[in-house]
């Protein structure tokens, strides 16, 4: 499972890594989120992923898992959630007053 | 007493509500953010003094015990930063009233202000590592939709990258807090101390480390993340470029400051090679960028970015003198750059350009802009006797007493660059022949606004002896964590892992 996990955030990792090269800005956005994604699942393993355990203590005891790192990735995807929604909003009025969301073409500030 | 510390957190995030449901009535508006501005201006420097007498505060929040609740914590170091940042950000409201046209400041313009301060008192008062993190996030997130409040392509462009860059930092925080809680199993700073102070084997925690330098070093502008902040801090409107560049990387310093002299503490040796390496090509990239400018705002941008780089060679160096020099110049920086950047705004909106070409002659026409840029020229430059100097001065001696002479030869020949570029723009703008065009007077706030910081920094010069006592007070406070740890778990004893049994 560990395995499994550790290739999915590297795919994710990489795939998100070469969106936000492109020079298409919409790409960069899909790439930023695929990254904050990755983040939020290497979060969850950190805190031991253990398949079906609730991450809260039943009635009897018995096995649970860790709930912080549950509430923290909860909070991160709340937060990415909002950073990206305003960066689509962001390009949106770029695109509106450009015409174009080719980062080349936009690019007025060198540096 | 204790509510006090959350008072620099509440009051803002109050003013933005109100600011928010005050609907369109633009009087009401500015009413309610200059009173919340100037309540919470009030609440630090109650909070200071709380502090200097009686010592650390910590406030347990919805009574979750450390280290599970989140706990805002404010030692003399936070309270001072409060103090300075919401200093800076009164005068900077004031200055926005005059500044930022009606239909803005009816429409978002208060109540992100309000909530950027949110962000940043929060992150100096914070004492939970995830807890930073989001207040990271809230005054991100305000400052891009801030640096993009104009609505000009080039805003929106600057917004965009700042974003960009400032999110993939986001990714890799939450990379580094999800393996320090892997690791350590804990994201209380006080309680990360106790159990890193007792490791053996230090394991992936330099790495862990290390992640964080580069996370708040894409705040601080450090090389390689500083390109960033010359569009955003030149692109956004003045008085938010004289909050990003007076206090906003300085939220970077103080977490880098934070980390090392709290959590890390036995690693410290370990980054201090990379650390100083990036802070002497911080400084260097920043003063030849600014050599390169001919638009007074982005001078002003990159001269930040050098100057980024003096205060995190101090915190590289992290011996004692070298820490006091660092504070000397977080204080210097973010009153000598806050009043530069406001009083080009005054220059740029009486001549209509942003080009220094285009000005010139202006110390006629008006002087008192003129007297207010030539004091913040000489306050970043170090001309003595103002406080940079001493900053300077102390940063160089320190260098040399640890065996880095290159450092201070590096840092003193930057000083001469600096003062070079800065004087360079001052005789640009206002000395040499004017160009003789007709001016537009400023409203009389945002002249006003720029000669009150340079009164402060007069007065800073003047009653020089009790601000480096206190400085030199927070300082001793860094070097001792344990006083910290202490002072947090006086509130609730430390739980023990026989008590919880993760998994």
């Amino acid at each position: 499972m560990t395995t499994l996990l550790a290739i999915t955030i590297g795919v994710l990792f990489g795939t998100g890594a070469f969106l936000v090269l492109r020079r298409n800005a919409l790409k960069v956005i899909i790439g930023l989120s695929l990254i904050s994604h990755a983040a939020n699942l290497l979060l969850v393993t950190s805190g031991g992923f253990a398949g079906n355990r609730p991450p809260i203590i039943g009635p009897g005891g018995g096995l649970y898992v860790d709930p912080l790192p549950q509430a923290l990735v909860l909070t991160a995807i709340v937060i990415s959630f909002g950073v990206t929604a305003f960066m689509v909003v962001l390009l949106y009025r770029l695109y509106q007053r450009t015409g174009t969301v080719d980062m080349d073409q936009i690019r007025r500030l060198r540096g | 007493m204790k509510m006090l510390v959350v008072l620099p957190v509440l009051i803002p995030l109050a003013t933005a509500i109100v600011t928010i449901f005050l609907g369109r009535s633009l009087r009401g508006k500015i009413l309610a953010s200059l009173v919340g501005g100037g309540a919470t201006f009030a609440s630090a420097l109650l909070l200071l003094r709380t502090v200097w007498s009686w010592g650390t505060v910590v406030h347990v929040m919805g009574s979750w015990s450390p280290p599970f609740g989140i706990i805002l914590v404010a030692d003399l170091l936070s309270s001072g930063m409060v103090l300075l940042s919401s200093g800076v950000a009164l005068v900077a409201l004031c200055y926005s009233v005059g500044y930022v046209d009606e239909e803005g400041q009816r429409l978002a313009y208060h109540p992100l202000f309000h909530l950027l301060m949110m962000g940043i008192y929060g992150a100096f008062l914070t004492g939970d590592i995830f807890n930073l993190f989001v207040f990271f996030e809230i005054l991100l997130i305000s400052s891009y939709a801030l640096v993009a409040f104009g609505g000009e392509d080039y805003q929106l462009e600057a917004s965009l990258k700042y974003a960009t860059i400032n999110l993939i930092a986001s990714a890799v925080f939450l990379l580094a807090v999800g393996g320090l809680y892997g690791v350590m199993g804990t994201l209380n700073m006080a309680d990360l101390s106790l159990k890193i102070g007792g490791l053996q084997e230090p394991g992936p925690l330099p790495t862990i480390f290390l992640l964080f330098i580069a996370v708040f070093g894409v705040k601080a502008s450090m090389f390689p993340f500083y390109f960033w902040l010359p569009d955003a801090h030149s692109s956004a409107p003045t008085p938010i470029s004289a909050m990003l560049s007076g206090v906003l990387i300085k939220v970077g310093a103080y977490s880098i400051l934070r980390v090392s002299s709290v959590i890390f503490v036995p690693l410290r040796p370990d980054a201090q090679e990379w650390i100083l390496a990036l802070a002497a090509v911080t400084m260097v990239v920043g003063a030849c960028g600014a050599l390169a400018q001919s638009d007074v705002k982005r001078l002003l941008a990159y001269s930040s970015v050098s100057q980024m780089g003096y205060i995190i060679l101090g915190l590289g160096i992290g011996t004692p003198l070298a820490l006091l020099s660092t504070l000397l110049f977080i204080v210097n920086h973010a009153l000598s750059k806050a009043m530069l950047f406001l009083t080009a705004g005054v220059v740029i909106e009486a001549t209509g350009t942003r080009e220094m070409g285009g000005m010139g002659g202006l110390a006629r026409q008006m002087p008192w802009t003129a007297g207010a840029f030539l004091i913040g020229t000489m306050g970043i430059a170090g001309v003595p006797p103002l406080l940079g100097f001493f900053a300077k001065f102390l940063l160089i001696q320190a260098a040399l007493e640890s065996g880095h002479g290159f450092l201070a030869a590096l840092a003193a020949g930057l000083a001469i660059v600096t003062l070079w570029y800065l004087f360079a723009a001052w005789q640009q703008i206002f000395w040499r022949e004017g160009s003789g065009r007709a001016l537009h007077p400023a409203p009389r706030l945002m002249k006003g606004s720029g000669l009150v910081l340079a009164g402060v920094i007069l007065v800073g010069t003047i009653f020089l002896n009790p601000l480096v006592d206190f400085l030199r007070a927070v300082e001793a406070q860094l070097r001792q964590p344990e006083a910290y740890v202490t002072a947090v778990f006086r509130e609730v004893p430390p739980v023990t892992a026989s008590t919880v049994e993760p998994q």
